[in-house]
């Protein structure tokens, strides 16, 4: 699949700028929030202030009373069915609340003001229930029982993975490594909050603007809770702030602003607030990864024995389902032979989990990555001499059967290897100690089968004013997916960049997509798209061979002219083309489609299978500076290097790794969403830190080609490598610098101090706490 | 979305208190920084009943410098505090600390008085100003009031103000050329941090003994506060490390912190040692290279 | 109205200038900037994104300075003015054609053209891909001019460290601020190019 193109290529490879670009530095761009229709009314949630609940009563007379309220719903008097992955979540909470964010009541008024005002008349009598808040607690057998039909709070998904002989291998190693890894919640804290509108017509159709990722699915998934037929959903996505995996569920927004529509006969809009955001979004799971590993004394993986205790929260979302993933490096992330892999999933009365960018493989790789370093360690090896030993190499299989084909994995580390040891020019300050760590990691590249179909559909149609446009299953979230399938068909079609329209917005339109996750939209969309551009140029070929008299193989595309290879300047311009072809009797115009599913299979009940057509690879190196005296790490720099098939759109891939070690910086140093009792006590920007402009470190990227047949001209996924590995090569930073290993994230100052207090303390210090009085240069 | 409110924009500054002595429901509002996201909290139908703007009271944001005295109107906001060639020579502590706090757009609202009003016990501002021992004056009520900057903080979120009466002013005191003041404090990030602790250092020095000292911390207590005993600790004593230790050390006990969502209290109180040791080192160590 | 225990609220008369017009309205005590901006005139570039003036996603200029409109209340800007993200473009023609009025000389260096008319620094987002979901670009492109317009008038132009410092307050989620900071450097080099030091 890698494109027909024989010369250097014009459009692949260049610097663009994205297409939606002007429309967002002059804001022009209609978000979510900037919409309005006629009689467009805001709905308001109503949540739960008792974690664990029973409602003894609801009384909302007063808010309906309240002028300027049209309505309110509730869980007693509305039609609504379970939803979620395992059915066990209701939009509107009848009778029991089993998190904070539990919605128990929604307001439709006329104003935010007034529908804010409403909310805060609405009684609500609780009977608290006992509840319980760490998953090792929920296991136990007295622990209170959040859902009556799943007993012992566990979730009843089982993610048992076993290949080789784990045990016998731990016998017979040299060396075994253990450690229990900690990893907190954080949340997606997009810039532009969840957000629906609701609209229904008088056919009883409805139509829904949502900031969801999977608009086919979500369309599915409203239609079930609502108890109508799919085909009366219609789903619009207008542009939205940011995602990053928060939108791969349906979820009560969605039912809720559909059902108060229903309820008012008028259009509903829900905006969440940022305090609301902080809340009620999903989170990453928090889990506790325990993980031994097994080598040889010269550094060969023997085996891996992973159990991870993961936090579900009150209702099952996506963030249960991240043991696939995280299996996936577990078994898979350098070549180790035999694997144990396990997992308890645990109801808890704590906000439910979704899915983040790097789902699952951020911890999985966090743990990986430090037993790597720890091998190295107890071993006398070289770091980087231990990695390159046991990485993943092209035609490798994995335990589970995943086929590596492309894989520049060794010449990551390489790259990294040399630009983090770049000169600096200056020395560490007094006080703070230096250190580098390493970091790889292996995501899926080739698309995911998690679910049955891993398709996406695309129809390029091109008019008689040689304009092209493709309407395309696959979502835009701000990645810039539209830019680079623009950039793909007008590569394959010979003309500029700047021909190519994008629509992708309305379901009532676009061919289906599974959705926007896994890194798969490049691979999948990207494909689809160039088999449909294909198709677009044969008829195009075809109908210029009728009209300039040659045979279709003597003719080739070129800058937006049909071209006679061998005769140049006997050409004509697709305009001409098209409108000859149809401005006439028996006249036909140019429309070309293509359903791209990869080749893969879902894994089987052992989880074996390959669920990917290619995998992507990649490496971080991270040189940091630690402060003894206060446990404040500051990162200088990263280097990222990123094996990616074929930079297709390179501003893109760029921007997608410098936007996740943004996100993958914060969850290793400064970000966590505080829960005390199963309350939030951070959601704002204040205390929930995302790094800023003057936190950022220098970040050296390297984009390895290795031209992946499969991929579109080469091409694989890239949106989440940049935030899975650096959390792991800052704790090996750490370690080398003042020879901790922080095994909890985030690293704030506060951990990072105590362990240098303990470290202090159980041995005689390795280094000095307070470096010799040299006057730092102003 | 706040909650509904009248407005009032007064001319002058008695206007002022007037507005907010015949209404005890209203709250002035100068720079809005900390009173905005206040007023975002859910109202339990109990808002201000008016917002009584300070913007347009010109005597608020004089910055008057004689040869006793640098005078701050309340409403000089930050980034003037950093701008200010007069502020910059005078006391460049001043615009060291106000780097600190928030950003460039949040600096242009925020105002000195807010930051003193609002009496956050991690306010960055007042552990300065206590050590350059700033006195503040009150107007409102019967006659203005000075008082020591000290007496201001009453507790987590109040000062001395009583109904009816408003910040005007603050005043720093003159002192001889020999003082060296710091300030420095912990945080996680870079800006649009709250400090975890922070420490405020004014020494005077003859050569490397101490004439006179002020030690002051922030969010380590219900109010900043000075620490007397550190202070009494290093005067008429050397500048070294025995008397620096000693110092700092006095200065982490007599810290009172809490545990809260941005760090524990013993960590805190680690924070203060090494922050008021690390502070006394530089100016001893910026003393030694002078001599 | 909200409460019915609260008596029904004056609104005032403002009048201030956005991007370049005189408007005037009737506002209730409590309307912020932001409110005014994207409820009353439906200028609906600058967005709303944490109400508390921690994200800088709001930042307009008010008399030419970097403020977060979503804490200040729009009684307070009488006689103020205001430019969001909508007006930057035509505030850069303003400047350039008072440098021209005012100056015998042509101004040195044209400033490039964009597909529309567009202000220095947001040509530098497009060109460097300063943008990805863009939620967070009006704010830091406003706070961007507003730094700029500083630092060249004072005839400085930003080091790299100036710019983070100058954006810190601006929050971005999707591009760990690389391209965004080389834009406003690209930006700046335009700026100086175009307006030599500026009175």
């Amino acid at each position: 699949m890698s494109g027909s193109a024989a010369r250097p290529f014009r459009v692949i490879g260049t610097r663009v700028a994205k297409l939606d670009a002007v429309e967002k530095v002059t804001g022009t761009v209609q978000y979510l929030p900037d919409l309005a229709m006629p009689g467009m009314v805001c709905g308001k949630i109503l949540r739960t202030s008792v974690p664990h609940a029973r409602i003894r009563r609801i009384d909302t007379r007063r808010a309906e009373a309240l002028p300027g309220v049209l309505g309110v719903v509730t869980g007693s008097n509305v039609e609504q069915r379970p939803f979620g992955y395992a059915k066990d979540h209701l939009a509107l909470k009848p009778d029991v609340v089993r998190c904070i964010r539990d919605e128990v009541a929604a307001v439709a008024a006329e104003t935010d003001a007034i529908a804010d005002e409403a909310c805060r008349l609405i009684e609500v009598d609780y009977e608290a229930l006992p509840a319980v808040f760490d998953p090792v607690d929920a296991m136990r057998p007295e622990a209170p029982q959040i859902h009556a039909q799943f007993p012992g709070n566990l979730v009843n998904f089982s993610y048992k993975f076993n290949a080789g002989d784990v045990d016998r291998a731990f016998r017979e190693a040299d060396v075994v490594v253990e450690g229990t890894y900690t990893l907190p919640y954080v949340t997606t804290a997009c810039l532009g909050t969840m957000a629906a509108i609701a609209a229904w017509d008088p056919r009883g159709t409805l139509t829904m603007w949502s900031t969801t990722q999977i608009p086919f699915l979500y369309q599915r998934d409203l239609a079930e809770a609502l108890g109508i037929s799919g085909d009366r959903i219609r789903v619009l996505q207008p542009p939205v702030g940011g995602n990053f995996g928060r939108g791969l569920d349906l979820y009560p927004i969605d039912i809720i602003a559909a059902l108060l529509a229903r309820h008012v006969g008028r259009p509903v809009k829900i905006v969440f607030d940022r305090d609301e955001e902080f809340l009620a979004s999903p989170t990453r799971e928090p889990c506790v990864f325990t993980l031994r590993t097994a080598a040889r004394a010269d550094g060969t993986l023997l085996a891996r024995d992973a159990r991870v205790v993961i936090d579900n929260g009150a209702y099952v979302s996506w963030g249960s389902t991240t043991p696939y993933v995280m299996m996936t490096t577990l078994a898979g992330f350098y070549r180790c032979p035999a694997i144990r892999f396990d997992t308890a999933i645990v109801y808890t009365n704590n906000p439910y989990s979704g899915s983040m960018r790097g789902y699952g493989n951020l911890e999985s790789t966090f743990a990986v990555e430090a037993q790597m370093d720890d091998l190295a360690e107890r071993l006398g090896l070289d770091r980087l001499q231990i990695r390159r030993l046991n990485a993943n190499r092209p035609g490798d299989r994995t335990p589970q059967g995943l086929r590596i084909t492309t894989c520049a994995l060794t010449e990551c580390f390489d790259a990294v290897a040399r630009d983090v040891a770049r000169p600096i020019d200056y020395g560490p300050r007094p006080g703070w100690m230096r250190g580098v760590g390493y970091a790889g990691m292996f995501h899926v590249g080739g698309g995911a089968r998690v679910y049955r179909s891993d398709g996406c559909g695309a129809i390029v149609k091109l008019d008689d004013f040689g304009k092209v446009t493709l309407v395309t299953g696959a979502s835009e979230i701000g990645q810039g997916s539209e830019t680079v399938l623009a950039m793909i068909v007008a590569e394959e079609l010979g003309i500029p960049f700047g021909r190519v329209d994008v629509v992708n917005s309305d379901t009532a339109v676009k061919p289906w997509d599974v959705g926007v996750h896994a890194s798969r939209t490049t691979f999948i969309a990207g494909n689809a798209a160039l088999l449909a551009a294909r198709d677009v140029k044969r008829q195009l070929l075809d109908l210029g061979a009728l009209q300039l008299d040659e045979p279709v193989e003597a003719l080739e595309v070129d800058d937006g002219f049909v071209v006679v290879r061998a005769a140049p300047q006997r050409r004509i311009a697709y305009d001409r083309v098209v409108r000859a072809g149809h401005f006439r009797e028996g006249g036909r115009i140019l429309i070309g489609q293509a359903f791209y599913d990869p080749p893969t299979q879902m894994l089987d009940k052992d989880f074996r299978g390959n669920v990917s057509v290619t995998y992507g690879f990649a490496a971080q190196a991270a040189l940091v500076e630690v402060e003894e005296a206060t446990g404040k790490i500051e990162v200088l720099r990263v280097a990222s290097a990123h094996d990616v098939g074929r930079a297709l759109n390179p501003v893109g891939c760029e921007g997608q790794i410098e936007g996740g070690i943004h996100m993958g910086l914060g969850y290793c140093l400064t970000e966590e969403l505080k829960l005390r009792e199963g309350r939030v006590l951070n959601p704002g920007f204040l205390d929930y830190k995302l790094l800023t402009a003057p936190d950022m470190p220098e970040i050296l990227i390297t984009l390895i080609e290795t031209v992946d047949e499969a991929g579109p001209f080469g091409a694989k996924g890239l949106g989440e490598a940049g935030t899975i590995p650096i959390s792991a090569a800052v704790a090996n930073a750490v370690k080398d610098a003042v020879g901790v290993r922080l095994t909890a994230l985030p690293m704030t100052p506060e951990r990072v101090y105590q362990a240098l207090r303990e470290r202090d303390s159980g041995s005689p210090p390795r280094r000095p706490h307070r470096a010799p009085r040299r006057r730092a240069s102003s | 979305m706040r909650p509904p409110f009248a407005y009032h924009r007064p001319a002058t500054l008695a206007e002022a208190c007037g507005l907010l002595a015949a209404d005890p429901r209203a709250v002035a509002m100068a720079g809005g920084t900390d009173l905005m996201v206040h007023l975002r909290q859910p109202w339990r139908g109990r808002g201000p009943s008016a917002v009584v703007s300070l913007r347009r009271l010109d005597d608020l944001q004089r910055i008057d410098a004689t040869d006793d005295a640098l005078r701050l109107g309340a409403c000089v906001n930050l980034s003037t505090v950093i701008d200010h060639p007069l502020i910059q020579r005078a006391y460049p502590v001043l615009p060291r600390a106000a780097r600190y706090m928030g950003s460039p757009a949040i600096r242009n609202l925020a105002t000195v008085g807010g930051n003193l009003c609002n009496a956050s016990p991690a306010a960055d501002l007042p552990p300065v100003l206590l050590v350059l021992d700033a006195e503040v004056g009150i107007a409102g009520g019967g006659a203005p009031r000075r008082l020591a900057l000290a007496e201001f903080f009453r507790g987590p979120g109040r000062s001395a103000l009583m109904p009816g009466e408003l910040l005007a002013w603050i005043e720093i005191p003159r002192r001889a050329a020999d003082w060296v003041v710091r300030y420095e404090r912990l945080d996680v990030r870079r800006a649009m941090d709250i400090a975890i602790a922070g420490a405020a250092l004014a020494l005077r020095l003859e050569g490397s003994r101490v004439v006179d000292a002020r030690i002051a911390l922030c969010a380590v207590a219900p109010t900043p506060c000075r620490v007397p005993e550190a202070e009494r600790a290093l005067i008429d004593g050397r500048l070294d490390e025995a008397g620096i230790g000693r110092a700092a050390r006095l200065a982490r006990q007599a810290a009172r912190p809490i545990d809260d969502v941005r760090a524990s209290a013993p960590y805190r109180m680690a924070m203060v040692e090494t922050l008021v040791r690390r502070g006394l080192d530089e100016i001893a160590h910026g003393r030694r290279r002078a001599a | 109205m909200p409460d019915q225990s609260r008596p029904a609220l004056d609104q005032y008369p403002l009048t201030l200038t956005v991007n370049g017009r005189s408007v005037r309205r009737d506002v209730p005590g409590e309307r912020t900037l932001l409110e005014l901006l994207r409820e009353d005139l439906r200028l609906i570039g600058t967005n709303l994104a944490c109400d508390s003036g921690d994200c800088g996603a709001c930042t307009v200029l008010v008399d030419g300075r970097p403020q977060t409109a979503c804490l200040v209340l729009a009684l307070d800007l009488e006689g103020c003015e205001v430019t969001t993200v909508e007006g930057l473009a035509a505030r850069w023609r303003r400047q350039l054609d008072r440098d021209a009025a005012g100056d015998p000389a042509p101004p040195r260096g044209a400033p490039a053209a964009g597909p529309a008319s567009l202000h220095p620094v947001q040509q530098g987002f497009l060109e460097e891909g300063g943008a990805q979901c863009g939620f967070c670009t009006a704010g830091m492109v406003v706070a961007a001019v507003g730094l700029l317009e500083e630092c060249l008038g004072a005839g400085r132009p930003p080091t790299e460290a100036d710019i983070r410092a100058g954006l810190e307050g601006n929050l971005c989620r999707c591009t760990g601020y690389v391209k965004i900071v080389r834009a406003v450097q690209v930006a700046a080099e335009r700026m100086r190019a175009a307006r030599g030091p500026t009175p």
